[in-house]
């Protein structure tokens, strides 16, 4: 199966086949449906970056790899009471490759806060939601420029790269505008 | 700041560790010599964040729409039933 391709892979089949053993594995543990269900698509995430990422070299079998997120994270987030913990914070040191890699700072500098992120991205889903949704086909589902071309009605790579930087500009200043007038409403 | 393509195109292969070593090499001296491309590289590494923290959760509103057919469709009854089996035991 591949991943990096203009469609979304047949979630529903995926999820078919992948699921049970999941929810088996948390019930085993005391979980509730609930609980499978999110653990289940974190492991889906992680598996999904991943594999837009191309580095899914050393696991042939799909099944056990999102399986054996799962199960991390089951430990992480339910046995060692993590619950409020992020997607990353959970998955670091799972991998020598860990997910993300190309989006990691160098550590030196400070994180927005979960808080500031959420209302960054209200405000974008509400104001900008056609570069958000251009910006997410690029970086998010790794498509090429062709084929971003194509289903953003562009007339070649050449413009659809321009309208993307224009956008990642224009989210830019967004994020900045808004990091700042909340971090110093809160501080 | 007016910012040219060009050069929007090599930070963006420097932040995403595209570019090649005499690249990031120059990018990094640069780096040091401009704190306001220090600030702009910071703002542009939270923007990276935020879009895959919108990418995340477009995933995810999908994953929970398949789980919403599976649970309540009447052709996945028998998916359903197996799944709930294993919490009732």
């Amino acid at each position: 199966m591949t991943m990096n391709t203009d469609h979304r892979p047949d979630l529903l089949s995926l999820y078919q086949r992948m699921f049970p053993a999941v929810a088996r594995h948390v019930a085993k543990w005391g979980g509730t449906v609930e609980e499978a269900k999110d653990i289940f698509h974190d492991a889906l995430i992680v598996y999904y970056e991943k594999a837009t990422l191309g580095t899914m070299v050393h696991c042939r079998n799909n099944e056990a790899y999102v399986f054996g997120v799962a199960r991390h994270l089951w430990i992480k987030r339910y046995a060692q009471n993590q619950r409020h913990a992020s997607l990353d914070q959970l998955m670091a040191g799972y991998e020598v490759t860990d997910i993300g890699l190309d989006w990691q700072s160098d550590g030196a500098e400070e994180e927005m806060t979960a808080t500031t992120g959420k209302q960054i991205m209200q405000v974008l889903r509400a104001a900008g939601q056609k570069c958000m949704e251009l910006l997410t086909a690029f970086y998010y589902e790794k498509l090429d420029m062709q084929t971003l071309a194509d289903r953003f009605g562009f007339s070649g790579t050449r413009s659809a790269t321009v309208q993307k930087f224009k956008c990642l500009q224009k989210v830019k200043k967004v994020v900045k505008e808004k990091s700042l007038q909340y971090e110093d409403f809160v501080g | 700041m007016k910012t040219s393509l060009d050069s929007m195109q090599a930070m963006e292969a420097c932040l995403l560790g595209q570019a090649s070593s005499e690249q990031r090499l120059l990018f990094e001296a640069n780096m040091l010599l401009d704190p306001m491309l220090r600030k702009d590289v910071h703002w542009q590494r939270q923007t990276y964040r935020i879009i895959r923290e919108y990418g995340r959760e477009r995933l995810r509103s999908e994953l929970e729409q398949v789980h919403q057919t599976l649970f309540t469709a009447s052709q996945h009854r028998k998916f359903r039933n197996k799944i709930l089996a294993f919490f009732r035991t």
